[in-house]
């Protein structure tokens, strides 16, 4: 109880407060910017949190990325361009809604529905973590392995469509986190005589190199300056009632959907959208009025991509594995904090674990206010023009880099993950395996060496427990899967 | 820069080759099964075999170019643009110190601005105006050691 009492307190502090509010704002703007990311907006805030405390820090991820992922829908609908890849499934049905005169009922719809996944999402969260966290205190080193492994593989080949391509930005990422001192033998590795590689391929300007830089490339190298006819505001609360009353059982399903799939490592916001999307057109009864400005698919996909959000922080906090790459940044930015996700922190810092829930609770309600003021002023929103966008990114982006360790050397790594985060993007590989492969990656390569040095090299160690064996059977299982899926595909490209 | 897959498999499988041949040459430890270099070893080799299958799609694949550039490559001015992006960061990376973070930032903010058709005097306010901002966020609010280089002893 004392803890719920002291997360309380670090919530509603004045400092706290203000920083959900100004994240959520800047959540709100990022999302409603056609091209800008919630990833990309959460890897823009890491600097700045490492001038925070831990629970101001965690709030403004959840706060923005909540925020963000809501704000996608507006320019969905408004002007047909998803704000983020989470409004992509429903893009066209929102806009088909706003060309038959009823953009406000759209978004009216996609506000609630995403404050509705969002707290389904964290109640879930809420009830689920500290169960399995309980039950993950009997987890030793073979048991984490597996699970570390167990993630990466989810990433490379269950949420990507080319298993090849997603095992090659794993491999890159484990690579990555392979770069500097090893721990276990002291022994520099790939350093290549610098002493800024010594301690590793830093986290933050990696991370905004692989999100922002091709985002920013994309902005500066497109003419098409898109200054679109946003229709005049004619409120959206008139028949929201009985619109989300109609749809309930979509949006129930959404929610549930949506909290499973985010809770998948690797399969974030976007994807739990493309399936209750998918779900909700072919269980509809009336499914012919899809792709024509149909409210239903609306309901069920915008509440499951904000549901994933709550979703994807399960196995981040009880096991350390992240759900998505929002989660990934979370446990670096924990990690940075001094803080190791897992069943730990519910012992040693119960606190925090509660200020999180409050915080997506808070951040969820907060955003049918805000959402309505920035449904409002969206028109001024989407104005804002391409060039000042992408002038104030690129030095957010340097500034981010350069003040994680105040060194300019890693404005230079921004640079050089930036290009390589473009060319995977440019050869379909996707970067959010060599995320998660960058963050645990050290993770993965302790547990086994810890494992084996325990059973004095006996691999058979590593499936010497119970927990431990049924978890390899089941990446094993995986493994084999993909590569049969593989082989009976035959695809066109890998 | 599109590689076809033949192409990148045999990129990932060279690299890979070059990674497991370093990663064997790292020294081991006495007494332990498992030395430094063990762990990339095996990332070596399995980006060796992702390659290898990604080579063997593209012996399937028929007509497909070993390298397609995108469309902008052709664009002369969305390549200066890109060249400006990457060389903006490359300098203030390499000469940060002397510069100095706001004279950077004006100057960037303004060019980037102005070649994407905002018209120069407003660039160059939001420029001045955004510069300064940054300076005061990071400088002053949270205290980022900013580089001064041309402000030395004004900021």
């Amino acid at each position: 109880m004392d803890a719920v009492l002291l997360a309380f307190e670090h919530v509603f502090s004045p400092g706290t407060l203000l920083v959900i509010a100004l994240a959520s704002c800047l959540g709100i703007i990022i999302g409603a910017m056609p091209g800008l990311t919630a990833v990309m907006g959460t890897a823009l805030l890491v600097p700045f949190t490492f001038f925070m405390d831990p629970v101001p820090a965690i709030a403004a991820i959840v706060s923005l990325s909540a925020m963000a992922i809501f704000a996608g829908d507006i320019p969905s609908a408004l002007v047909r361009i998803p704000g983020t890849p989470g409004s992509a499934a429903y893009c066209d049905e929102a806009y088909k809604m706003t060309l038959k005169g009823e953009p406000w009922r759209a978004l009216g719809m996609c506000m609630a529905a995403s404050s509705i996944g969002g707290v389904f999402g964290t109640i879930v969260l809420i009830v689920a973590a500290p169960t399995l966290a309980l039950f993950a205190t009997k987890f030793s080193s073979p048991e984490y392995f597996w699970l570390s492994l167990l993630g990466l593989t989810c990433a490379a080949f269950l949420a990507v469509g080319s298993p090849l391509r997603g095992l090659l930005a794993l491999l890159l990422g484990l690579f990555l986190s392979a770069v500097g001192i090893d721990i276990a033998t002291g022994i520099t590795r790939f350093a290549f005589g610098s002493t800024e590689l010594m301690g590793g391929v830093d986290f933050v300007p990696a991370l905004i190199g692989f999100f922002a830089i091709p985002e920013l490339v994309r902005l500066v190298t497109s003419h098409a300056e898109t200054r679109p006819k946003v229709p005049k505001y004619d409120g959206m609360f008139r028949g929201l009632g009985r619109d989300v009353w109609r749809y309930k059982r979509q949006i129930l399903r959404g929610n549930i959907v949506g909290t499973l799939i985010g809770a998948l490592p690797g399969a974030g916001a976007d994807i739990a959208a493309w399936v209750s999307y998918a779900l909700s057109r072919k269980l509809s009864k009336q499914p012919e009025k899809f792709g024509t400005g149909h409210v239903e698919g609306l309901a069920e996909a915008s509440a499951s991509n904000n549901a994933a959000l709550g979703g994807a922080w399960v196995p981040t906090i009880v096991f350390g594995i992240p759900g998505d790459s929002i989660t990934a940044i979370v446990i670096g930015v924990l990690v940075l904090k001094g803080m190791e996700p897992g069943p730990s922190i519910f012992i040693k810092t119960p606190d925090l674990i509660y200020a999180v829930f409050i915080v997506f609770i808070l951040a969820n309600l907060l955003m049918v206010p805000l959402g309505w003021m920035v449904i409002r002023a969206s028109r001024h929103i989407l104005s804002v023009p391409r060039g000042t966008i992408a002038a104030f990114i690129l030095v957010a982006c340097i500034i981010g880099s350069y003040a994680i360790n105040n060194a300019l050397f890693d404005v230079g790594l921004m640079l050089a993950m930036g290009a390589l985060g473009w060319f995977m993007e440019e050869n379909d590989i996707p970067v959010a395996p060599a995320v998660l492969g960058l963050v645990l990656g050290k993770m993965v390569e302790f547990n086994f060496v810890q494992t084996m040095m325990k059973g004095e090299g006996d691999p058979l160690t590593l499936v010497a427990r119970p927990i431990a064996g049924i978890l390899a059977a089941v990446v094993i299982g995986l493994w084999l899967f993909t590569a049969w899926q593989a082989v009976r595909r035959r695809p066109a490209h890998a | 820069m599109r590689l076809n897959d033949l192409a990148l498999g045999g990129l990932s499988a060279t690299l890979g080759t070059a990674l497991l041949v370093a990663s064997l040459r790292l020294p081991g430890v006495r007494g332990q099964e498992f030395g430094a270099g063990f762990y990339p070893a095996l990332i070596g080799v399995l980006t060796i075999a992702a390659g290898a299958g990604l080579m063997l799609t593209g012996l399937r694949q028929r007509g497909v170019p070993a390298l397609r550039l995108p469309g902008w490559f052709t664009d002369g001015w969305a390549v200066a643009n890109a060249a400006i992006l990457a060389g903006a960061i490359a300098i203030f990376g390499a000469f940060g110190e002397t510069i100095g973070f706001l004279p950077f930032a004006v100057v960037l903010l303004f060019v980037i601005q102005w070649r994407l058709s905002i018209p120069a005097p407003r660039a160059a306010l939001i420029a001045v105006l955004g510069a300064i901002g940054f300076q005061l966020l990071f400088g002053k609010l949270l205290r980022v050691p900013l580089p001064p280089g041309l402000f030395e002893g004004l900021l």
